[in-house]
């Protein structure tokens, strides 16, 4: 399936997956960031229930140094 | 000195605001927000780097100490400053919000209109919201009267290094406002966040000029310094402005000369 993370087209041999086993997939740390699935957006306690399917759209934002 | 800055109820002893951007590293950023004894520091939200995932910003900071407040830079109207400042809430910053809207990338100038508009969405949805803003009085004075936190006006643009341009505008905001004010933007040197304080604003926001000195947390210490300096000498000498003169005044006596 396909999925656009962060507004780029991502290619999974996966049917389905959840959002908590994507940011495994990525290795990217679940308590760190902030998600989006087609626009709404995902508290942490939920990123293992929260489903993405094909052309599902993720926003996957962090805390980075700013003014 | 028992001399507090209060934003939303909640004391400060420090009155300088220290920005998270551009520093060289962690470990620099982290010694200077300890130099300038910064207790509200501000951070970005940004798309994560799927190649490089994890900045480390955050390991920089102690939140028992310092107050994170997420500001929604990079937004362009109203709409997506509500979001961003959703998405920090969401990423566990708590409620206090740098609200910043900027339309055009040149000289970053907030939009008055849209900053306006999104005060007034994020206040009832509970957030503690401190506005950038152009030094305009009468804006500053619709922001408070939304219910904002305090009002940030700029000295001058954002990373410009140009010190207070705006300073007749600050004073008019100073003296109407009900709510700090916070200069922030453009302060180059130690010596304009002093010229900040001693006419009265009640703090200042500096980034850039710290993080890309030669040695940030040293840098950080003077600009800490410097705002001792200003807040001191603001209140030893509140009026000292009106006692500006165009001729000179003698500080020697003017008697008892031997000729």
């Amino acid at each position: 399936m396909k999925l656009v993370i962060n507004g780029k087209d991502y290619v999974f041999e996966h049917d389905s997956l959840d959002l908590l086993s994507l940011l495994e997939i990525i290795d990217t740390n679940a308590d760190t960031v902030v998600a989006e699935v087609n626009g709404e957006i995902i508290q942490g306690d939920y990123f293992g229930e929260t489903a993405l399917n094909d052309g599902t759209r993720v926003e996957l934002i962090n805390i980075v140094g700013g003014g | 000195m028992n001399d507090s800055l209060i934003i939303a109820g909640r004391k400060f002893k420090s009155r300088l605001l220290l920005g998270t951007g551009k520093f060289p590293s962690v470990e620099s950023l982290r010694c200077s927000i300890e130099a300038g004894r910064a207790e509200i520091v501000t951070v970005a939200l940004r798309r994560v780097d799927l190649n490089n995932p994890g900045s480390g910003i955050i390991s920089a900071i102690d939140r028992n100490r310092q107050l994170l407040l997420p500001n929604t830079s990079g937004a362009r109207n109203a709409e997506e400053a509500v979001r961003l400042a959703r998405l920090a809430r969401a990423a566990g910053c708590g409620n206090w919000l740098k609200l910043e809207v900027t339309p055009e990338p040149r000289y970053l100038l907030p939009d008055p209109v849209e900053t306006l508009k999104a005060a007034e969405i994020l206040i009832n949805e509970g957030f503690t919201v401190l506005p950038y803003i152009n030094a305009d009085p009468i804006l500053a004075k619709r922001l408070e009267e939304t219910g904002c936190a305090a009002v940030m006006p700029l000295g001058s643009p954002i990373g410009s290094h140009r010190g207070i341009r705006t300073i007749d505008a600050i004073k008019i905001i100073i003296e109407q406002s009900n709510v700090p004010v916070v200069v922030d933007a453009g302060l180059g040197v130690p010596s304009d966040a002093s010229i900040a304080i001693e006419t009265g604003a009640d703090a200042v926001l500096v980034n850039t000029a710290i993080a890309i000195a030669k040695n940030p947390p040293e840098m950080a210490r003077a600009f800490a310094m410097a705002v001792e300096a200003g807040r001191i000498a603001y209140l030893c000498n509140r009026d000292f402005q009106t006692r500006r003169t165009e001729h000179a005044c003698a500080s020697s006596p003017v008697k008892g000369l031997p000729f």
